[in-house]
Order: C-alpha cells, then structure tokens, then sequence
C-alpha cells in the first residue's frame, strides 16, 4: 500500500485521488463501466488529469500479480 | 417545472458530477454545485455548514453523511444521501429522476435520505422509515 499512499490521499476510510477529495472508487466505477478518462475528467473538472493517471498508474502497481511477459 | 411551493433547493457538494448538475437544472431543478462556488476540496463538515448557511438540502454521494451524529440535521434543511452500486453520472441521474419527485423540502427538513432506485430511506430524531419507490 506504500505505493498507494504516495498518489493517493488517504483519510480515515477512504483513498482520494490526489489534490482532490474524489473517491478513487469513482474513477474505477467510470472506466470499468466504459468510460474514457477524459469523461471522468469532464464529470469532476477540478480533479487534475496527471493526478487520476497516477492514481490508476499506482492501483496498477500495487495488484499486479507480478508475473513478467 | 416543480411548483415553487414544493421545489427543492438543493446545494451538490463536490461528489457529484457535473452531468449530474446540468441535468437536474435541465428539468428546471434549483441546484447549486460545489464547484459553481468554487468550493471544491473542501472536507464533509464544510460542506454541511455550506448547506447550512445558505438553507440548501445537501446532496451528496459520500457516505459519511449517514452518520447522524457526525452531522446533526436537526435544524438543517436535510440531506439526501445517494446510496448507489456506482458513481458514474448516468447512474446517478436515474435515480434522481426516479426519486426526487417522490421529495419534498418538509419530507427531508431536518431529516437524511437514503436514496436509491427501489427506495428511499428516512432517518429523524432516530426513527427510520422507509417508502418504496
């Protein structure tokens, strides 16, 4: 979760994207439902698009199973 | 158009989305939108006392408003907690427009609401109601 903690914020419960108080479960909701990032970023325009990539880049890290191609 | 004498004016703090804003405006909803103050960042409590000082129902996706004690609605216009499988605004908007018409400023005065596409759920003073929708 080190890694995690570096992009997100964390309150007593819940993981925020970072400079925002944006739940990064929203931006999981939007694009496993199909969104595109920029839409995301169209709902919520103050949330900074380097800051939502990091946030993905971050979860990515943190539950890759670590398998190499 | 609602009524004037049943419209809801309703403060989004920043969980929603601004799809979510523009359609309830759309349908002729009074709504102001956290980010339309530019009142973003902000922590649950400073959204509640907005909410508060300018005699808006909240409305929010954030689960921390079903704490009753946390925010104290006892002379608060009322909360509407959102209570939704995901976030995403087209989502958001169904339930709204399902649920809202069901809504009056005296039904959510001093009250929270938990809305969904089913139902809506009525906590005050400690009693909790329900009424299917």
């Amino acid at each position: 979760m080190t890694n995690i903690k570096k992009n997100l914020m964390k309150t007593s419960k819940n993981f925020y994207i970072k400079g925002s108080r944006i739940p990064i479960e929203y931006l999981i909701d939007y694009i496993s439902e199909g969104y595109s990032l920029t839409e995301f970023l169209s709902a919520y325009p103050w949330v900074k698009k380097a800051s939502a990539k990091k946030a993905l880049e971050e979860l990515k890290k943190s539950y890759a199973s670590g398998y190499a191609f | 158009m609602p009524s004037k004498k049943s419209r809801l004016l309703l403060y989004a703090d920043e969980n929603l989305a601004v799809q979510t804003v523009s359609h309830l405006k759309a349908k002729g909803m009074s709504v102001i939108h956290a980010y339309d103050l530019n009142y973003v960042n902000k922590k649950d409590e400073l959204h509640f006392k907005k909410s508060k000082s300018i005699k808006r129902i909240l409305l929010s996706l954030d689960k921390d408003f079903k704490r009753f004690k946390g925010f104290p609605v006892g002379n608060h216009p009322g909360i509407i907690l959102i209570t939704s499988g995901s976030s995403t605004y087209q989502h958001i908007n169904k339930i709204l427009d399902k649920s809202l018409k069901h809504i009056s400023p005296g039904y959510v005065k001093h009250s929270v609401l938990r809305i969904s596409m089913s139902k809506i759920v009525k906590e005050k003073s400690g009693k909790t109601s329900e009424k299917n929708i």
